[in-house]
């Protein structure tokens, strides 16, 4: 045993210490010895391959520093999703900060509510402190007293131009709540894959949400006062009812006692809802959200862009497999339906996707650095 | 690029390098792309700035701060 372990030591160049001894001791002659020593490692040589492979107590060794300076695909994607969710989160807080109302069951009554904000929160949820910019515009279509709701829109022609659809991404309380629902099971539904033409058909249903239930009947509620309602947060919004009916209606007893078919309709379409979100990602922002559907008109003119350099595609559809809205990436980066989360950029290995507010892909701009310096 | 008076108007392109055209191509789209997005947000602002005047942000308050109870599935 002792021979062949020996022999295998001799065969990867390790000896130690008295291995070299008893070597020493085998040899009769100092010229024998000297010419044998020639061929042992000396102490002070560079470290063999096999104890090269072992990292070092103190310091990282090369594959985590490898790792530090230029992450896998898989580890950019971990960390991008750890650092929207911080934002997620804290745009949610923020949203709803009016932490005692969720005991005492009374919303917020202060002058911030003046402040629309840019995601889906409805104002009558007990922690809100701002308004939802849908109810608001709706209340402010069918005020008579208002010649055009100049404020409301204005804010999110704003919003939309800055970050386009970026704000379900990152800053819409009801976006962060379905990207949690997504995390329960990993098994989803692919509905863009087994039923495209459905799929197709059915996100055209938010568009129809915005201009029936939020622009037109609101409107029309200026002549037929019937009609003066808000509509789509009546009759469609889960926001409310998870957000604020469920909550306001344990804490008040009086509103226990008003309780009809309304609040049976609504709770019934929040559990469906809040059920498709766990196999569909972003169920509710791809099909049915009015406010999503007014931003993506942005999407090919905000600041927030998605970029997509085609010569450095190598077509390997990691961007696809991740992308939340089921879309056909690369190619639909600019299309109404992508929320520009970022994900398809962190997935990918050859970076040809970048997010954010650039004006040039890399091969553009590198393009455009040889022309110029071609010049000179 | 310096026009050069002899040419006739809309040839300057056909007479730039393969380089400068890049250029031109390239420049050209980022302007348009910043001539949209300016036009929007500044529409945006003066939107917001016209409701702000009219004092419309009152409205949207007095909405705001009772509970509606068509949005919790009462009303």
């Amino acid at each position: 045993m002792d021979s062949r372990l020996n022999r295998k030591e001799e065969a990867r160049g390790v000896f130690s210490a008295e291995q070299l001894q008893q070597e020493a001791r085998n040899y009769s002659s100092a010229d024998q010895l000297k010419s044998q020593e020639a061929q042992w490692p000396s102490p002070t040589e560079p470290l063999q391959p096999q104890e090269a492979l072992r990292p070092a107590l103190t310091e990282p060794g090369p594959l985590k520093r490898q790792e530090l300076h230029n992450p896998s695909p898989m580890e950019r994607l971990r960390r991008h999703r750890l650092k929207r969710t911080l934002i997620q989160a804290a745009a949610t807080f923020l949203t709803n900060a009016h932490l005692s109302g969720f005991f005492t069951g009374n919303i917020y009554q202060g002058s911030l509510k003046k402040i629309c904000v840019p995601g889906l929160n409805c104002y009558s949820c007990p922690g809100a402190l701002g308004a939802c910019p849908l109810g608001a515009l709706q209340s402010a279509l069918f005020d008579s007293n208002q010649l055009f709701p100049f404020y409301v829109l204005g804010f999110l022609v704003l919003i939309g131009s800055l970050l386009g659809r970026a704000v379900c991404a990152f800053l819409c309380p009801f976006g962060f709540i379905q990207d949690l629902l997504a995390r329960i099971t990993k098994k989803k539904a692919r509905p863009e894959r087994r039923f495209p033409r459905l799929d197709r058909c059915a996100r055209a249903i938010k568009f129809v949400n915005l201009f029936l239930l939020v622009l037109l009947l609101p409107l029309m509620g200026r002549w037929f006062s019937g009609l003066a309602s808000p509509w789509f947060c009546k009759l469609l919004c889960p926001a409310g009812t998870i957000e604020a009916g469920w909550f306001l209606t344990l804490l008040n007893p009086q509103l226990r006692r008003l309780i009809g078919w309304l609040f049976g309709w609504k709770s019934l379409l929040a559990i469906a809802v809040i059920t498709a979100c766990v196999f569909i990602p972003r169920f509710f922002c791809r099909y049915l959200c009015p406010l999503g559907a007014f931003y993506a008109f942005f999407n090919r003119f905000a600041l927030t862009r998605l970029r997509f350099d085609k010569a450095a595609c190598i077509h390997c559809g990691r961007c696809e497999q991740v992308c939340p809205m089921g879309l056909a990436m690369p190619e639909l980066h600019e299309s109404l339906e992508c929320i520009r989360c970022g994900r398809c950029a962190a997935a990918c290995p050859s970076s040809c996707l970048s997010c954010g507010v650039k004006k040039l892909t890399p091969s553009e701009a590198a393009a455009l650095a040889r022309a110029y310096a071609s010049e000179r | 690029m310096k026009a050069d008076p002899q040419m006739k108007p809309g040839s300057e392109r056909q007479a730039m390098s393969p380089a400068e055209r890049r250029r031109f191509a390239y420049v050209r789209r980022a302007a348009a792309e910043n001539r949209r997005f300016a036009l929007i947000f500044f529409s945006g602002t003066l939107l917001l700035l016209l409701g702000l005047l009219l004092g419309q942000e009152e409205s949207v308050l007095r909405k705001a701060i009772f509970l509606c109870l068509e949005c919790i599935g009462i009303g």
